[in-house]
């Protein structure tokens, strides 16, 4: 072989292992972290204690708690510089349960990029856009199921519980936040209905700045504080709704917006 | 409904043009024209297995995927009792061609596959089955993986008027299931007829350690059949089939078969030495309508949300096969269609209770909206001999075209998930075989072929329903793309008359853009179903390869003692897997996972048949023993678990004193044994397999006159 043609050769192995080691296309990877939501519930500060009647509201109602059942969704985060990031890639909407532990800890599927945030947000309930009927059949969610006739899709809430009445009797409560209606007369006969309220509601939570670095994995502690939704704007009485207020609007429009100030989050 | 008048236009034109097709001839004594004569003396150099089903009249078989499930390298799907679908190495589904009688389709209607077409047709009703395990016969349509040919018993003429019958009773222990049959046959030399008709019956079976599953089935069917013998060389037969499942239960899918009503119309023209042109002719046309109904209203998710689901299916088309001598050369040329429209609505109830009031919610959505797919292929095959050598060649091209009648649009952030709903494909296949002779009775057969079908109307258009293993409701994708099969077989046979004939056979099958599903993220879509994981999109994915082998000995069938041994096995890999990544019952993330082992691929297995004729072969006792290792390589991307092997005996015994009259008699899984096969299903709502039967003593008798 020539001294010439092994050069060549030689030449043309280099170039062929550079194009074959570079791709001149990858592009360069955003660095990113990831966030994940341990959801507690509390009353007055302390761990939530269910079945226990030893709790008292702004209007004076003795009550207990026995279930806790919510959906929040579109979770925003709102970095410094002036972006916002939608957790939605994969999941947009989260079902929190107390009596399920596996749901009160939330792994966002999305890539969230690394930088400084100054807040988070997030609805609570579901969007209307997105609240349809029959989009989950499985439980735990198939049991938030809103009736079609009342305005279809699920429950934002449940709370379920008992509170001393008047005359001291224990009587059952359903806090239940979803679709509200507009009833001609003063029944709630389904076939008065004359319009739909969408209850759901946006959250900004105070205080939720973070930073998050390259390839972290951040924990953050989402609390529902469960008096708040009996006080501030309005103080919330049992023995004036009464045990259902799925069919009260009035009702559910004073738990709504009672709702701004439930949630707190703190981080590692 | 407008485009049902394609697949009747069809039938109309074949029907009508079949007297011109009606020539003289010289006169052959033959009365019986069926294709397996016309070409019987073709030099058979694709490997064709052939199940006479009269050589089983031993066994107790009460659905033909099972039955099927003894050839080596074909398995089955069992999510029942019944309905087995077959498997033939690692290809299923709509890898595998099923037909009817060399050309006829059915499609089935439900999504979850519990009508696959060989569910279609009973036992007693067919004569032969013909099984080519590879791209290798293109001249019934395109064919992928596998082809299926199940041949019916047709009228026959006679030379003199006759009339016959056969009267069938099974019953069989542990299920307590029994059938019955009927058939009466005859003519002259001109008609012919032949009806047959039968029900089944059969309850839940319990596995070898005592569980009882809830498996039990009705099954009633009927058929006629009426044939006219145009001239010596030609005849016209047209048939008729019904067949009805009730109350199918199917523990390991979501819901049970509440009604399958399936019908058939064919019409059949084929003649022989027409005016020593064209060695033979044959122009088919049928029509296949499937009614199906499937609810859970028998499981426990009812109590939450009922599910109904109907699917009308609707399947036509028709073949034209000339066959020609050229010289040395034997050539075969033809045309065929196949039309398809489907269907079907699923209706969800959900009965909620609140605040003392009852609130009722239903909704109705489409699995498919009026979906149409239509195939039309043209085909050529040429065949010779070069000296010593066979060979083969065939070329054949398809145009598939499908739509839907889709109001349903998905997109999401710029991805169209199901958006553009036509899709058109031209595809091409071809094979090319050789079989040459070592030394006497010794042959070697290479093959090579390429397969390609283009995406069924399910894996186009379905919408949300599991119709897969993985407990995922499936969507279909309409821009998906054909997928391709490249296949090489190489095979011995070698004869020794004293001792028996072997046979080894080896292949490698490289699949392009195969079909698998894509988990979809829920914010884009949820599922509809109970019990399922979430959505995943059929999506083509860039090669996957199997390979494997069969290898068989049979000791002469003129000795009194008789053994047959079988072994097979296929491996499957697909080089670039996607793995997703769960946490607390939510998908966290996804990573590549390197040559993952293909899911659903059955383990090595081996069966050993040991049998002797007693009483000049009216009594023939046969003990038969199968092994099938563990499968331990299975999909991590797929989440498949291993499955331990097993070893099953089963005993058997026929006994015909005369031609009039015959029993069988036996035990199959003799030792009790609790088992279950890779490829069943698991139950649903758990990671529990789906037993096969525990051991089920059984009795046939049939009478004849």
């Amino acid at each position: 072989m020539g001294e010439q043609l092994r050069i060549s050769l030689f030449f043309f192995a280099l170039i062929v292992l550079w194009g074959c080691g570079k791709d001149g296309s990858e592009a360069v990877s955003e660095p990113t972290g990831k966030i994940t939501f341990q959801v507690q519930h509390a009353i007055c500060g302390e761990p939530l204690q269910q079945d226990a009647l030893i709790y008292t509201n702004e209007a004076g109602n003795q009550y207990m708690v026995t279930e806790v059942q919510y959906f929040i969704s579109d979770v925003t985060l709102y970095n410094h510089n002036g972006t916002k990031t939608r957790i939605e890639k994969w999941d947009d909407i989260f079902y929190i349960d107390e009596d399920i532990p596996s749901s009160k800890t939330i792994h966002f599927f999305d890539p969230v990029p690394a930088g400084e945030y100054d807040s988070i947000a997030f609805t609570f309930g579901i969007p209307e856009e997105k609240n349809c009927s029959f989009m989950y059949v499985n439980p735990p969610e198939v049991y938030m199921s809103w009736p079609q006739v009342l305005g279809g899709g699920y429950h934002y809430m449940m709370i379920n519980g008992k509170w001393k009445d008047v005359h001291g009797l224990a009587l059952p409560f359903e806090f239940h936040l979803g679709i509200g209606q507009l009833y001609h007369g003063t029944t709630y006969h389904t076939d008065s209905i004359y319009a739909f309220v969408q209850n759901y509601f946006h959250v900004s939570l105070p205080a939720s700045g973070f930073t998050l670095n390259r390839d972290e994995i951040k924990t953050m502690y989402l609390q529902m504080n469960i008096e708040s939704w009996f006080k501030t704007p309005h103080i919330y009485n049992h023995d004036q709704w009464g045990g259902a207020i799925m069919q009260n609007q009035e009702a559910m429009q004073m738990v709504k917006e009672n709702g701004f100030d439930v949630f707190a989050i703190s981080a590692d | 409904m407008v485009r049902h008048k394609f697949g009747w236009l069809f039938f109309l034109i074949v029907f009508f043009s079949i007297p011109a097709f009606g020539q003289d001839a010289k006169t052959e004594d033959t009365l019986t024209l069926s294709e397996v004569e016309v070409y019987g003396k073709r030099v058979p150099i694709f490997p064709v297995t052939p199940l006479i089903m009269k050589d089983y009249n031993y066994e107790a078989i009460h659905d033909l995927g099972d039955f099927l499930r003894q050839e080596p390298n074909v398995s089955g799907i069992r999510k029942g009792g019944v309905a087995i679908d077959p498997v033939v190495r690692g290809f299923k589904y709509n890898q595998v061609t099923v037909l009817l009688n060399n050309g006829v389709k059915i499609e089935g209607g439900c999504p979850n596959r519990m009508d696959p077409v060989v569910s279609h047709v009973e036992n007693d009703d067919i004569r032969q089955v013909d099984i080519v395990k590879g791209p290798y016969v293109l001249k019934y349509g395109p064919v992928m993986g596998a082809l299926i040919n199940i041949q019916t018993f047709q009228p026959e003429q006679y030379e003199r008027p006759s009339i016959h019958g056969k009267i069938i009773y099974g019953f069989e222990t542990n299920w307590n299931g029994q059938h019955e049959h009927l058939e009466l046959r005859g003519g002259n030399r001109i008609i012919s007829f032949r009806a047959s008709g039968g029900v089944k019956g059969y309850g839940s079976y319990r596995a070898g350690n005592g569980e009882l599953f809830h498996t039990s089935f009705q099954k009633a069917y009927a058929s006629v059949a009426a044939g006219v013998r145009i001239k010596k060389n030609q005849t016209l037969t047209l048939s008729y089939l019904y067949n009805q499942g009730t109350n199918v239960q199917f523990p390991a899918l979501p819901m049970d078969e509440r009604l399958d009503q399936t019908q058939n119309i064919t019409i059949n023209y084929q003649a022989g030495n027409l005016r020593k042109i064209l060695s033979s002719l044959q122009v088919q046309g049928y029509l296949s309508p499937v009614h199906h109904v499937m609810d859970n209203y028998d499981r426990s998710s009812s109590q939450t949300m009922k599910a109904l689901t109907t699917v009308d299916a609707f399947d036509a088309g028709g073949n034209v096969t000339a066959a020609w001598k050229w010289g040395k050369s034997e050539w075969m040329a033809g045309m065929d269609f196949e039309h398809i429209y489907k269907d079907g609505e699923k209706m969800m109830t959900m009965k909620m209770v609140m605040s003392g009031d009852t609130f009722t919610s239903v909704k109705y959505f489409n699995v498919f909206n009026k979906s149409v797919w239509n195939n039309g292929g043209i085909f050529g095959e040429f065949q010779t001999r070069f000296g010593d050598v066979g060979f083969i060649a065939a070329l054949r091209m398809d145009y598939n075209q499908a739509n839907s009648a889709d109001t349903f649009r998905l997109v999401k952030d710029g991805v169209a998930y199901f958006d553009l709903l036509g899709s058109d494909f031209v595809n091409i296949s071809f094979n090319l075989g050789a079989k040459k002779s070592l030394a006497p009775d010794l042959f070697i057969t290479a093959a090579l072929g390429m397969g390609t079908r283009s995406p069924s109307i399910l894996e186009r258009f379905i919408k949300l329903m599991p119709v897969l293993y993985d407990s995922y409701d499936y969507l279909g994708n309409p821009q998906l793309r054909p997928e391709q099969n490249i296949q090489f077989d190489v095979s011995f046979d070698y004869k020794l008359t004293e001792i028996g004939s072997f046979f080894v056979n080896g292949f490698f099958s490289l699949v392009n853009q195969y079909i698998v599903g894509k988990v979809i993220p829920p914010s884009v879509i949820k599922p509809s179903t109970q019990g399922v994981l979430g959505v995943k999109q059929f999506s083509n994915v860039d090669q996957v390869w199997l390979t494997g082998f069969e290898c068989s000995f049979r000791s002469p069938d003129e000795k009194k003692w008789g053994i047959r041994a079988t072994a097979a096995a296929t491996y499957g890999t697909n080089p670039k897997a996607t793995r997703y990544l769960i946490t607390a019952g939510a998908v966290t993330g996804e990573e590549l996972v390197k040559n993952d082992p293909l899911p659903e691929i059955p383990p090595l297995e081996g069966t050993l048949q040991v049998y002797y004729k007693f009483l000049k072969s009216s009594l023939v006792p046969r003990l038969t023993t199968r092994f099938v290792a563990a499968q331990n390589r299975v999909s991590e991307a797929y989440g498949e678990e291993a499955t331990p092997g097993f070893v099953t005996v089963a005993f058997a015994m026929n006994y015909t004193p005369c031609n009039y009259f015959s029993i069988s008699a036996g035990v199959e899984n003799i030792f009790d044994n609790a088992y279950y096969e890779h490829l069943n299903r698991r139950m649903v709502g758990s990671n529990e397999k789906l037993f096969e039967p525990g051991r089920v003593f059984y009795v046939t008798l049939m009478a004849k006159f």
